[in-house]
């Protein structure tokens, strides 16, 4: 549904649907404006979406994992009481300092590929969106097929990053 | 025996067997009366044991009936039948009307297409659980005209209606503000002021006009749910906050000359919309 503001003189549009707007006069060069802003809000917060459900929920948790992220990047430079308590962890997880290390390295692989993932999407897309006309009459379709193409491969890269820290 | 005693004997048996006739008729009259009594009393059991048969057969169709009761309110209206499908000429005639209803009914009020209603009224049946005023015409909507008179203030004042545990539907109808002195500035008043208790109201192709503030108010102990589709203002606001909150639906919604779905509310922390 539409919002749509025609200025301090004209009137304005809540919750709107593009048919409903059309009887009510409204050209379609600006209905087909407005779906477009509605779309790119919708990419956005689709975007956002994906970013929060890639990082952590807690501040905390995901300010911890990047230090050990930080510190498997850089063994040879690493503190050696921090390595310490990685061999602690690792101790506590049944598991060697290299397994640990290897599976902080392939989780942040994982979590970096999906992060620039959703940029991209992001950028494709409003630019996807951008490349249609305002008054293109088949605009309500190609916003819908932009969006499904562009859910389709977050979704798809977005499992697939799952599974691969999952499984890890 | 003698003759004057055959006779005397003759004479009392005479006496005994008409005393005897008229005890077996009064006995055959009563036995009458009572079969007749008996009888009458089995066909009213019968008249009722089939009304109440009916009754419990369809019981949710009567009380449903009872429940749901409409009229049509025309102004030019001559004659006035407060029933069930009947017609009403004043907003008095339908409050009357709907105050006698059983508590917790639901009415609908059809109003004429194109009619000038003024609303002079003030006060609203408290037992209808759903009211609802309608035009079967969107192309040709009646306009309701709350009265508007000048206040201690000096302003134009709004005489408006107090709702409370109410859903209150308006479909396809105009309401019109209009100012008793052109002159003079608005009172903060509205038309439907929800103060007995929280109230839903649903307004569907309903325009606005008129330099009055605002439609609706909550009230301290009132919040509101309201559902707006395809509705517009010229001037007025929908809803008005005074102290309570609110949660605001609209869909096809336009709105000119800086009226507003709401005013006064806080999103998130006294209002939610859609």
């Amino acid at each position: 549904m539409l919002n749509i503001d025609l200025g301090p003189d004209g009137p304005v549009y809540r919750n709107a649907d593009p048919q409903w707007l059309q009887e009510q006069g409204v050209s379609a060069s600006v209905i087909g404006a407005a779906l477009k802003s509605s779309a790119r809000n919708q990419v956005a917060k689709v975007a956002n979406d994906y970013r929060a459900r890639v990082s952590s929920t807690s501040a905390g948790k995901l300010a911890a994992y990047k230090i050990k992220e930080e510190i498997a990047r850089s063994l040879e430079t690493a503190d050696s009481d921090e390595l310490a308590l990685i061999d602690r962890e690792a101790t506590a997880r049944g598991q060697s300092r290299d397994e640990l290390i290897s599976v902080i390295s392939k989780k942040a692989q994982a979590f970096r590929k999906i992060a620039l993932l959703v940029e991209v999407i992001e950028a494709e897309t409003n630019a996807s969106l951008s490349a249609i006309s305002d008054s293109d009459p088949d605009i309500e379709a190609k916003i819908a097929n932009i969006f499904e193409a562009a859910k389709f491969e977050a979704d798809t890269e977005f499992d697939a990053a799952v599974a691969l820290i999952q499984g890890i | 025996m003698s003759d004057p005693d055959i006779a005397m004997i003759q004479a009392a048996a005479e006496a005994l067997n008409t005393t005897d006739a008229r005890i077996n008729t009064f006995l055959d009259n009563v036995d009458a009366d009572v079969l007749a009594a008996i009888n009458e009393a089995q066909t009213e059991l019968g008249h009722r044991q089939s009304a109440y048969d009916i009754l419990a057969s369809n019981l949710f169709g009567v009380v449903g009936t009872a429940l749901s009761q409409s009229i049509t309110w025309n102004p030019d209206a001559t004659e006035v039948s407060l029933t069930n499908g009947g017609t009403a000429s004043t907003w008095g005639d339908v409050t009357n009307w709907a105050s006698a209803l059983p508590f917790g009914s639901e009415v609908s009020v059809e109003l004429m297409p194109g009619k000038i209603y003024d609303f002079t009224a003030s006060s609203f049946p408290s037992n209808i659980a759903k009211f609802r005023i309608w035009n079967s015409d969107n192309a040709n909507r009646p306009t309701l005209r709350p009265t508007v008179t000048i206040n201690a203030a000096n302003k134009n004042y709004v005489n408006h209606i107090h709702i409370g545990f109410h859903r209150i539907i308006f479909s396809r109808v105009n309401i019109e503000f209009v100012a008793a002195d052109d002159s003079l500035a608005w009172d903060q008043n509205e038309f439907l002021r929800c103060v007995d208790g929280p109230c839903h109201v649903l307004l569907t192709s309903v325009g606005l006009s008129g330099g009055a503030p605002n439609l609706i108010a909550d009230n301290a102990s009132t919040p509101i749910i309201l559902t707006v589709s395809q509705c517009g203002s010229s001037g007025p606001n929908f809803l008005k906050r005074k102290s309570n909150w609110a949660i605001v639906s609209d869909h096809n919604s336009v709105f000119t000359n800086g009226a507003l779905l709401v005013s006064g509310y806080t999103l998130g922390s006294n209002f939610l919309e859609n």
